[in-house]
C-alpha cells in the first residue's frame, strides 16, 4: 500500500512538472471585452428628440457584428456551396478560405452583418450614399425612380457584371423608413462569417427606420431561392447616433494582412519546434 | 502523516487542474477560447500597429535561460484604441505580462486577452464578433 502511495505521489509530481511553467494561471473566459465598442461606450443616448423627416444623414455606431438569426434551410445547391466554405470559426486562419482572409471585400450584405461598428448616410439628389467605416467602402443607393438592373451576371451583351456591393435602389415608406432593395451581389462574397453562401439571384431588402433622432434600426431580409428554401430575416439590428459625428479609419491592408499571416495566422496552426 | 500529505497533494493537483478548459466549439479556430495562460517577464521585441491586426512579438525566458519567441494578435488599431492602446503603447525592450488564449497546436502564438505593463497599466484586447466567437478584428 505504501509503495502504491509513493507511486501515485511520484506520478502526480511528474505530471505537474511537465506542465509548462508558463501555465501559471488558467481561467475560463466566457466572454472577452464586450462593452468596449463605441456602440456600448455610448450607453443610453436617449432619444435626442424626434426623428427628422426623411433623413438618415449622419454617422451611426453599430455593434462589431449584428446578432444573426438562423438562416433558412439550404437548397441542395446551397448545401454544396456551404460545404466548400471553410470559415474562421471552425478552421485556423491558415486553412480558412474566407474571402476576407486576403483582404478581399466583405461585399454586400455581409458588410451590413459584420464590421458594422460605423456606418454613415449622405443624402444627395437622386441617390443616397451609405458609407462604411470598415475599408472605407460606400454603396450608391439610387432614389431617382430607376429600376434595378435585370439579368446581372447573365450572358447577354448588355447584362451588367456582378458587383461585390450589388446594385441598389431605395425609397421612403412614410417619413421615417427608408427601404433599400439590392440585387447583383457577387457570388464570391459570403453571406456571413459562418460561410453561408448566396447566389447571383440573391435579393436583399433593408428597411432602415429612424426611431428617433439618436436611434436607427435596420431589418434585413434575404431572398435567394437558388440557395435557401424560403426568404428569411437575417437580422434586426440597431444603430446609435455618434455625437461627434466621426469615426475611426479601419482597413484591411493587404501588405499588413500578409505579414499577419506570416507572423500569426500560419504559425498559430503549427506546432513550434521545441515548445 | 503520509496519508495527510497525499491528500494535500491531491487537493493541490485538483486546484491546479480544475480550471482546465472545456473546448468550446466557437472561437478563433486556432486558439483555445476558454483558456488563458499568463506569460510573465515577457520582453517586447516588436510591436506592429497594423491593420487588420495589431501584433506583439515578445520573448519569454524559462528557468534554464532558454528563450522562446512568442507572437500575440489583438484587434484592429481602431478597435483597441478605444481600449486605451496607442501606436506607442509598447516599445522593444519593455517587460510585460501577457495573458493570451494559446494555440491548440502547441505553437508559441496566441490571441491576446490583455497585457499588463510594468507600470501596472492594463491593455485589454477587443471584443468578440457575432455568434460569440472571438473576432479576428
Amino acid at each position: 500500500m505504501r509503495n502504491l502511495l509513493k507511486v501515485c505521489v511520484v506520478s502526480l509530481a511528474g505530471a505537474l512538472l511537465v506542465l509548462p511553467y508558463i501555465y501559471a494561471q488558467t481561467s475560463p473566459k466566457p466572454n472577452r471585452g464586450g462593452s468596449d465598442t463605441l456602440y456600448d461606450k455610448l450607453g443610453d443616448t436617449g432619444s435626442g428628440g424626434a426623428a427628422p423627416r426623411r433623413d438618415l444623414t449622419g454617422f451611426w455606431a453599430g455593434q462589431v457584428a449584428a446578432k444573426l438569426n438562423e438562416v433558412a434551410p439550404l437548397t441542395p445547391w446551397g448545401q454544396e456551396q456551404f460545404r466548400l466554405h471553410k470559415n474562421n470559426g471552425e478552421f485556423p486562419v491558415s486553412e480558412s478560405n474566407d474571402p476576407i482572409k486576403g483582404c478581399d471585400p466583405l461585399g454586400f450584405p455581409r458588410n451590413m452583418l459584420f464590421m458594422t461598428r460605423g456606418i454613415a448616410f449622405a443624402q444627395m439628389p437622386g441617390r443616397m450614399l451609405e458609407l462604411f467605416q470598415f475599408n472605407r467602402v460606400w454603396r450608391e443607393i439610387w432614389t431617382d425612380g430607376r429600376q434595378l438592373p435585370k439579368d446581372v451576371g447573365g450572358n447577354s451583351a448588355d447584362a451588367p457584371d456582378p458587383r461585390w456591393y450589388g446594385y441598389s435602389v431605395g425609397h421612403w415608406e412614410g417619413d421615417y423608413t427608408f427601404v433599400v432593395d439590392t440585387v447583383g451581389s457577387d457570388e464570391r462574397s459570403w453571406l456571413d462569417n459562418a460561410g453561408h453562401p448566396h447566389s447571383i439571384d440573391l435579393r436583399v431588402q433593408e428597411r432602415y427606420t429612424r426611431v428617433n433622432h439618436n436611434t436607427m434600426e435596420v431589418t434585413i431580409t434575404i431572398n435567394d431561392p437558388k440557395t435557401y428554401t424560403k426568404p428569411f430575416v437575417i437580422t434586426k439590428s440597431s444603430f446609435k447616433w455618434i455625437p461627434r459625428q466621426d469615426y475611426e479609419e479601419q482597413l484591411c491592408v493587404p501588405s499588413e494582412e500578409a505579414e499577419y499571416l506570416k507572423l500569426i495566422g500560419d504559425p498559430a496552426a503549427h506546432a513550434t519546434p521545441g515548445k | 502523516m503520509e496519508s495527510k500529505s497525499l491528500i494535500s497533494f491531491a487537493v493541490l493537483v485538483g486546484v491546479l487542474t480544475v480550471g482546465s478548459p472545456l473546448f468550446a466549439h466557437h472561437g478563433s479556430a486556432a486558439y483555445k477560447p476558454d483558456k488563458v495562460i499568463v506569460l510573465k517577464q515577457a520582453t517586447v521585441t516588436r510591436f506592429l500597429w497594423a491593420n487588420p491586426h495589431a501584433m506583439v512579438l515578445f520573448d519569454v525566458k524559462d528557468d534554464k535561460g532558454n528563450v522562446s519567441h512568442w507572437a500575440g494578435e489583438a484587434g484592429s488599431p481602431s478597435a483597441v484604441r478605444l481600449l486605451g492602446w496607442t501606436k506607442n503603447s509598447l516599445q522593444p525592450g519593455d517587460v510585460i505580462t501577457v495573458h493570451l488564449n494559446p494555440s491548440k497546436f502547441e505553437s508559441t502564438v496566441g490571441r491576446l486577452d490583455k497585457i499588463v505593463l510594468a507600470n501596472g497599466t492594463t491593455l485589454k484586447d477587443s471584443p468578440r464578433g457575432d455568434r460569440g466567437e472571438v473576432s479576428r478584428y
